[in-house]
């Protein structure tokens, strides 16, 4: 499975929803997920990967969608180096 | 000053996870303590304990939102939706004249010493929700953001007083006109390991390991300690004029609050503050100690508290003292510490609804030092129209509240 599948199995895991429902289009507003979830999220898919999201890579009060969950784990890989949890 | 009344109960304890429970208990003289199975008691002094068994929480809050909340937050959760169905309780229309006051003792402790194991064994960071969780208040905000209450919302925090002080501050505001209707009571979660071990070297727990249901013994001459409890009480309290506009069923009125503090030592408590409590109590309401037929003790079933407690009733109360009836329910549900006074209000009040007056259960052979009518073992069928329910703390705080028919 590609990263980001594995990281909407994470979202999908975090809120119990079967992971055929959640796309990167999917936003948080239709998955139920608050800032809370999301950080909470990214702190699972941090520990995942075992890598670093900085506080300033993703605002949480502006991040609507799955892809921008995805987007920065994407940006911060290439920083972090390699990916060790996949 | 305007009266006060109570329209909602819910609970959940070790004898039960509602209220229809709670009374069964009480009318069968049931007691809830088991060998502690949340975790392993096989090296402490004390083995057993008072839990909540089996609860589920899924009814009340999503499970994935579960994640976001202590154990001491879902206990209240469950005792409150009930309180509030009970009730027939809404916002809707006065929100921000709604409150809700909540006692907890240790607090959301599940959540802080997850965290320390997180850091400190497992060298990781702690996860983000670590602190709306194990914020004292976060039981009291999530009554609020649930039940719409806008109107003042706290978290008093004073051991084994704090849910008897949070019906006491919730009945004062509504007295003065701060607010007209709160949920309040309290919640206080079963104590981790580390917290459990530190209960059981200050060697003020039972360590009736072979007979657990017997092991909280009020007013007993053998008595040996209380028995750690876990559980939630939420009440609805309002003023007499909301309830009544409503056609609201009503339990019981508050009619007076008595607090004090002891102001002498940090465990050790003083049969002046709690004559204090209990006079100041009588006061307010009112009454006159003949006026008063039962007593829910703070029955901790220590050494100390029972002849204490004993002795500031007979100063109260003078002669009066040999004509009430004096329990402590803590031999069924065990110590709830911040949930103890809210959860012991309950009692009293379906005793008074129900026509009964609670038991103390294993009081088999009273303490001489002890000899008021401790309504020994079952309980009686006989009518009270004034109660009063009294609560001490470590600290020295102490808090009686008296209670009416309506």
């Amino acid at each position: 499975m590609d990263i980001n599948g594995e990281i909407i199995g994470i979202i999908a895991g975090y809120k119990e929803l079967d992971p055929a429902t959640v796309c990167a289009e999917s936003t948080f507003e239709e998955l139920g997920i608050d800032s809370l979830d999301a950080i909470d999220i990214v702190y699972e898919i941090e520990e995942k990967f075992g890598v670093q999201v900085p506080q300033d890579a993703l605002d949480l009060n502006t991040a609507q969608r799955v892809s921008d969950i995805l987007a920065v784990v994407e940006k911060v890989r290439g920083s972090n180096g390699q990916v060790s949890g996949a | 000053m305007r009266r006060v009344v109570v329209t909602g109960l819910g609970v959940i304890c070790s004898v039960g996870h509602d209220v229809p429970q709670l009374l069964a208990a009480l009318t069968e003289g049931r007691s809830g303590t088991a060998t502690i199975a949340s975790l392993d008691p096989s090296w402490l002094n004390t083995q057993v304990g008072a839990e909540v068994r089996n609860a589920s929480f899924d009814h009340v809050v999503p499970r994935p939102e579960q994640r976001h909340l202590d154990r001491q937050s879902l206990l209240a959760i469950h005792a409150a939706q009930q309180a509030v169905d009970d009730a027939g309780f809404t916002s809707a229309e006065d929100g921000p004249r709604c409150g809700v006051i909540l006692g907890t003792g240790m607090g959301p402790v599940e959540t802080i010493d997850g965290a320390i194991r997180e850091v400190h064994i497992d060298k990781r960071k702690p996860r983000p929700t670590t602190i709306p969780r194990c914020m004292f208040n976060a039981a009291s905000g999530q009554l609020s953001i649930r039940f719409g209450c806008k109107g003042p919302s706290q978290t008093i925090v004073t051991a084994c007083a704090s849910s008897a002080h949070a019906l006491g501050q919730a009945a004062n505001f509504i007295r003065h006109g701060t607010a007209d209707a709160f949920l309040a009571g309290g919640t206080e979660v079963f104590p981790t390991l580390s917290l459990l071990a530190a209960w059981d070297t200050l060697r003020v727990m039972s360590t009736s390991n072979d007979r657990p249901e017997a092991a909280s013994r009020p007013f007993n001459r053998d008595r040996d300690g209380f028995v750690m409890g876990e559980g939630s009480a939420v009440l609805v309290l309002e003023s007499e004029e909301r309830a009544t506009a409503r056609g609201a069923r009503i339990y019981g009125e508050i009619i007076g609050v008595g607090l004090s503090s002891d102001a002498h030592h940090i465990t050790q408590p003083q049969v002046g503050g709690l004559v204090q409590a209990m006079s100041l109590a009588l006061a307010d309401a009112q009454v006159a100690p003949e006026d008063v037929q039962y007593i829910n003790a703070h029955g901790t079933a220590t050494p100390i508290n029972d002849p204490l407690e004993t002795e500031a009733i007979k100063q109260v109360y003078g002669d009066h003292a040999r004509r009430l009836m004096v329990s402590s329910t803590k031999s069924a549900h065990g110590h709830t510490i911040g949930a103890a006074g809210a959860l012991e209000a309950t009692a009293t009040l379906l005793g008074m609804n129900h026509g009964f007056v609670p038991a103390t259960l294993n009081l088999t052979d009273p303490d001489p030092a002890c000899d008021l009518d401790c309504v020994p073992l079952t309980p009686r069928a006989e009518r009270f129209d004034v109660a009063m329910s009294n609560s001490f703390a470590f600290g020295g705080h102490n808090v009686s509240l008296v209670f009416r028919r309506y």
